[in-house]
């Protein structure tokens, strides 16, 4: 106990650093703007941002991407609320009873319920780390090479299961990714390879180009070509503080909701959108009057916002202490840790304790600034939603075209991103899930290295990943995911769940 | 790169109504009529019902392909000592797999059909982001800017002279503000 405070002392005198502090503001005044404008998907929005944070330092940078990150679910509960359009996939479930109470004079309340579940569920993850992952970093200190490959294996496999898309094409477009990463010199053996006859892919394929191609750049062709008529009813928001009444209904959901965001959180591929669809179908399930539901009922997103919140939070356990990003997100985020020069996994707490603990203690206090940042600012939020879609193409494709080309000081990035925009849109025409590739392009790497040491050590057997029981256990779990994915009953109820997605 | 599968896929198996229209229009002898039905009866037996995800498993297997045949010089070693092809290899052989499962289950299961392109956007958008990284050491934050935007407005929604002109002019002093004043980037602002 004395242990976590000491901890958590440490991480406060980092994240209160007057550097830290505004870097933190700026993290989640840029991800709730962002969550907010119309089209502009969180992916995106980390992608845009990512050649930013290369000027600061790794706390820095990592405190302004965690801001980012959840203050994008923020402004995506918002825009949920007020116009009915999700920002991003988590908060799908928020239009249902959000909306509703919105369309009923009830916005303010809707907003600042949302804001303050959320809030709750943020300060309880992040406790949540501080406390599970010490354990879990000595757990993962005690993994061989083989275990490593089990572990990126199962890790892989169950972002697939519950993310949405074709299982054999998330898994397809998870190979593509690895592929696009072993473009470059290879460690072991200084062999260039796959350069396509560009000596400057020598060095490999950075990961901001791709991501700013497959998400930005797709997303708005995607988005001048559906454009038509979407214009929406903006809720007029007044009255923000929740009545007695409305803290009564939604202190119990939102205490449901946190432990079943955080459970399903520290699951690899778990997280944000999983959970607040889970919490939706448990408060709706365990409701006396489940007909309110769908219709303005305060449990509806009360529960659904504190499990989003803290799914999202509880998504960093895995990555920070395994080095497994469970999604997409997270996935660009260690990227940008191995940028910096940091090696996400169970070293990062003993190695760098106060990057560790720095980032730990920030999310606390974005999480108080964004309750600050969200209720009284309401209204220019609203304003930003009715910015025309006309004026923020331009926007995102420069600032993308200029972080691209700031990554190294060249066009080649720039064309990079060029061509996996055009590949992105390929493949959402074809239905493929493009933030698989990411997970493949990030773990890529460490899978080969892990493998190769793996097979060396065991003189080439393959089956030194059955012979060790940690690994064993790992591959055990991705072939029951693998089972459950093919029973049928399984399977319709994930293209329920997953199908209102997009 | 893929192109020509999609194009295959585009004419030629997403409508199985054609065939039969054009037999009614046409007259044949008994014999040539007999070969015609027996085509038809293949043609049916290979239609693909689900041409999205057979245009996707394609891609896959095309980009294994890609991969295979440009590692094909990279020496393997063994699976004691991994030398640089081994790895890439056995992941395009693994994506190669998928693509066919896709493929294969496409040709039998009925799935979406192929969706239309945005070719007018998709092209002006990626010329523009090119165009950004031919010119912008040579010309300059500024006139990359005035000429990205103007470029893209062609793109949909286009907006009135002057609301272009006060857009361009706010957007310059942004980039120019943020990436030259604000991050010290060293790229030149004007053209040199």
């Amino acid at each position: 106990m004395s242990e976590l405070l000491q901890h958590l002392a440490l991480g406060l005198s980092v994240a209160s650093s007057f550097d830290n502090l505004s870097i933190a503001l700026a993290g989640c005044v840029l991800g709730t703007l962002i969550g907010v404008l119309p089209g502009v998907g969180p992916l995106a929005t980390f992608a845009m941002l990512l050649p930013l944070t290369y000027y600061l330092t790794p706390t820095g940078a990592m405190i302004m991407l965690a801001g980012v990150y959840y203050g994008a679910q923020y402004g995506g509960s918002t825009t949920a609320i007020l116009v009915n359009i999700p920002g991003e996939a988590s908060s799908v479930v928020t239009c249902l009873d959000g909306h509703q109470m919105a369309r009923k004079g009830k916005a303010g309340t809707a907003l600042a319920t949302a804001a303050l579940a959320s809030l709750f569920a943020g300060c309880v993850v992040t406790l949540l780390i501080a406390v599970a992952g010490p354990p879990l970093a000595q757990v993962a200190l005690m993994f061989g090479p083989a275990e490593f490959v089990s572990m990126i294996t199962v890790g892989l496999m169950s972002a697939v299961f519950l993310s949405h898309g074709a299982i054999p094409k998330s898994i397809a477009m998870i190979i593509v990714g690895i592929l696009i990463g072993v473009v470059g010199t290879d460690i072991n053996t200084g062999e260039v390879r796959y350069d396509f006859g560009f000596y400057q892919l020598s060095s490999g394929i950075d990961f901001v180009p791709v991501a700013m191609g497959l998400f930005a750049l797709t997303e708005i062709v995607l988005n001048i070509e559906q454009s038509a008529g979407r214009r929406s009813v903006i809720a007029a928001v007044k009255g923000l503080w929740p009545s007695r009444e409305d803290f009564s209904r939604s202190w119990a959901p939102t205490l449901r909701g946190t432990a079943l965001g955080a459970a399903l959180g520290i699951l690899p591929g778990g997280g944000a959108t999983v959970s607040s669809f889970a919490a939706y179908a448990l408060e709706k399930k365990i409701s006396k009057t489940p007909e309110r539901f769908g219709h303005g009922a305060i449990e509806g997103v009360a529960g659904p916002e504190a499990a989003n919140n803290a799914g999202a939070q509880a998504t960093f356990i895995p990555m920070l202490t395994l080095g497994i990003p469970p999604n997409g997100l997270l996935a660009l985020m260690m990227g940008a840790m191995i940028t910096h020069g940091i090696t996400p996994g169970p070293q990062i707490m003993t190695k760098q304790p106060e990057l560790f603990w720095g980032v730990i203690v920030s999310m606390w206090i974005g999480n108080v600034m964004l309750v600050i940042l969200n209720l009284p600012l309401i209204g220019l939020w609203v304003r930003l939603l009715r910015v025309p879609y006309t004026y923020l193409a331009p926007t995102v494709l420069l600032l993308c075209a200029m972080g691209a080309y700031s990554v190294s000081s060249s066009s080649l990035d720039v064309y990079l991103m060029a061509f996996f925009g055009l590949l992105g849109y390929l493949f959402r025409k074809l239905d493929c899930p493009a933030a698989p590739l990411l997970l493949g392009l990030v773990l890529g790497p460490q899978l080969e290295e892990q493998l190769r040491r793996a097979l060396l050590f065991s003189d080439g057997s393959w089956f030194v990943f059955l012979e060790r029981p940690i690994s064993l256990a790992f591959l055990v779990g991705a072939a029951i995911l693998l089972a459950l994915i093919a029973l049928p009953a399984i399977r319709s109820k994930r293209s329920v769940a997953f199908q209102e997605e997009d | 790169m893929l192109s020509p599968i999609r194009a295959a896929g585009c004419k030629r198996w997403p409508c199985g109504a054609e065939p039969a229209a054009r037999h009614t229009k046409r007259t044949f002898s008994d014999n040539a009529a007999d070969k015609r039905v027996g085509q038809e009866a293949l043609r049916a037996m290979i239609q693909i019902k689900g041409p999205r995800d057979f245009a996707a498993g394609c891609t896959f297997i095309l980009i294994a392909l890609f991969y295979l045949w440009f590692g094909r010089n990279l020496s393997i070693g063994s699976s004691s000592f991994m030398e640089a092809g081994y790895f890439p290899r056995l992941a395009a052989v693994a994506l190669a797999l998928f693509g066919a499962i896709i493929a294969v289950r496409a040709v039998a299961i009925d799935g979406p059909g192929l969706e239309p392109w945005a070719w007018r956007p998709l092209l002006i958008l990626t010329g523009c982001v090119v165009l950004f990284g031919l010119i912008i050491t040579r010309a300059g934050l500024v006139l990359t800017t005035v000429l990205v935007v103007v470029a893209m407005s062609f793109a949909g929604g286009r907006l009135s002279w002057t609301r272009l002109a006060g857009f361009v002019a706010a957007l310059v002093v942004f980039m120019v503000g943020l990436f030259h004043f604000g991050l010290g980037l060293a790229i030149p602002v004007w053209p040199q």
